[in-house]
């Protein structure tokens, strides 16, 4: 009996101005969390199958690169347009380094880069580039596109927003 | 108890409107709208008639300063233009499609201390269907700078953001 009177005052609470406080402040620290701490993401796309496939859904986990910076290998969510719209892709070079494509295989300073990540082949070929201060390479993991139609390139720091929550 | 919530409710209402009301007297809002007219001259509606084409060709012109820059990262569109030339450019583009939708959202605007020039970055969605029935849906971020022309905010440049550079 007890429980069911328990039960019905959670579902059915008394509207007073205890109860409005406390929901007023769940409303607010909902917002904050989910507009700037852990922003809900649909993907659209396949750059970056088949680990994120596309429709999928993730958070952007912004406190990720709070206390370190990003490092290569990482996965991270660059502010596109606005607030909500973000391209997920992994750092693969940072400041200073030097980036190429050979025949698909991707070279870091002179040195092919492992990418266990990656499953399919490519054949890109992009000359040598240094990475400007500030700024990180990011490519998607799926190369089987042709390279004209892959959104790569160096990316500044401060679009990088944090990265996927899973 | 409940009629003290009611007036409550219904006082927070009306602050809300009054400021509301009067946020949408300020400058930043009169940006707002005149991208929102500028939209609206550039949307093309399925079956529009050459006369109304010719129309809102007229009309963009008004939005446009003596010498508009318009960049457009590795496109041939990119260069300073007249409004007359912009007015025959878009004619000639509209041609191309069928359907043309454009919508500006997620505004940061920063004005000068005599509210005579802006620097606006939003977000643009293009949606489009051409000729040959292939649909495009792309979203940038963009960089405008606005000047106030008498009563009127015209645009002086329009820039798309490189996100990513191969």
């Amino acid at each position: 009996m007890e429980f069911k009177q328990a039960l019905r005052k959670f579902l059915l609470p008394e509207l007073n101005r205890r109860f409005m406080i406390r929901f007023a402040i769940v409303l607010v620290m909902a917002y904050v969390f989910f507009a700037h701490i852990c922003i809900p993401m649909r993907i659209r796309g396949s750059s970056m199958e088949p680990n994120w496939h596309d429709g999928g859904f993730t958070f952007c986990w912004c406190p990720r690169f709070l206390f370190r910076e990003p490092r290569i290998g990482d996965v991270v969510m660059i502010r596109f347009a606005g607030k909500k719209i973000m391209m997920l892709k992994r750092i693969v070079a940072t400041a200073g380094q030097t980036v190429e494509f050979r025949k698909g295989i991707l070279f870091v300073d002179g040195n092919p880069l492992p990418e266990p990540y990656l499953h399919g082949k490519c054949d890109w070929h992009l000359p040598p580039r240094t990475v400007k201060t500030g700024f990180y390479y990011v490519v998607g993991d799926n190369r089987d596109t042709l390279m004209e139609n892959h959104h790569f390139g160096e990316t500044p720091r401060k679009r990088i927003m944090g990265g996927p929550l899973w | 108890m409940k009629l003290k919530i009611m007036i409550l409710s219904l006082l927070l209402i009306l602050t809300t409107v009054i400021i509301l009301v009067f946020i949408n007297r300020d400058e930043k809002s009169r940006i707002r709208r005149r991208f929102a007219k500028f939209a609206e001259n550039v949307n093309r509606e399925t079956g529009e008639g050459g006369f109304q084409l010719a129309i809102k060709a007229e009309t963009i012109k008004a939005f446009f300063d003596d010498e508009c820059d318009i960049g457009i990262p590795h496109s041939s569109l990119s260069g300073i233009y007249s409004p007359e030339q912009i007015a025959s450019q878009s004619v000639r583009l509209r041609a191309r499609f069928e359907f043309i939708k454009i919508s500006f959202y997620d505004f940061q605007i920063e004005l000068d201390e005599n509210k005579k020039e802006a620097v606006v970055i939003l977000t643009a969605r293009f949606q489009a269907r051409l000729k040959e029935n292939r649909l495009i849906d792309e979203i940038r971020e963009l960089e405008c700078e606005l000047h106030k022309r008498g009563n009127r905010w015209v645009f002086r440049k329009f820039q798309v953001i490189e996100v990513l550079e191969k």
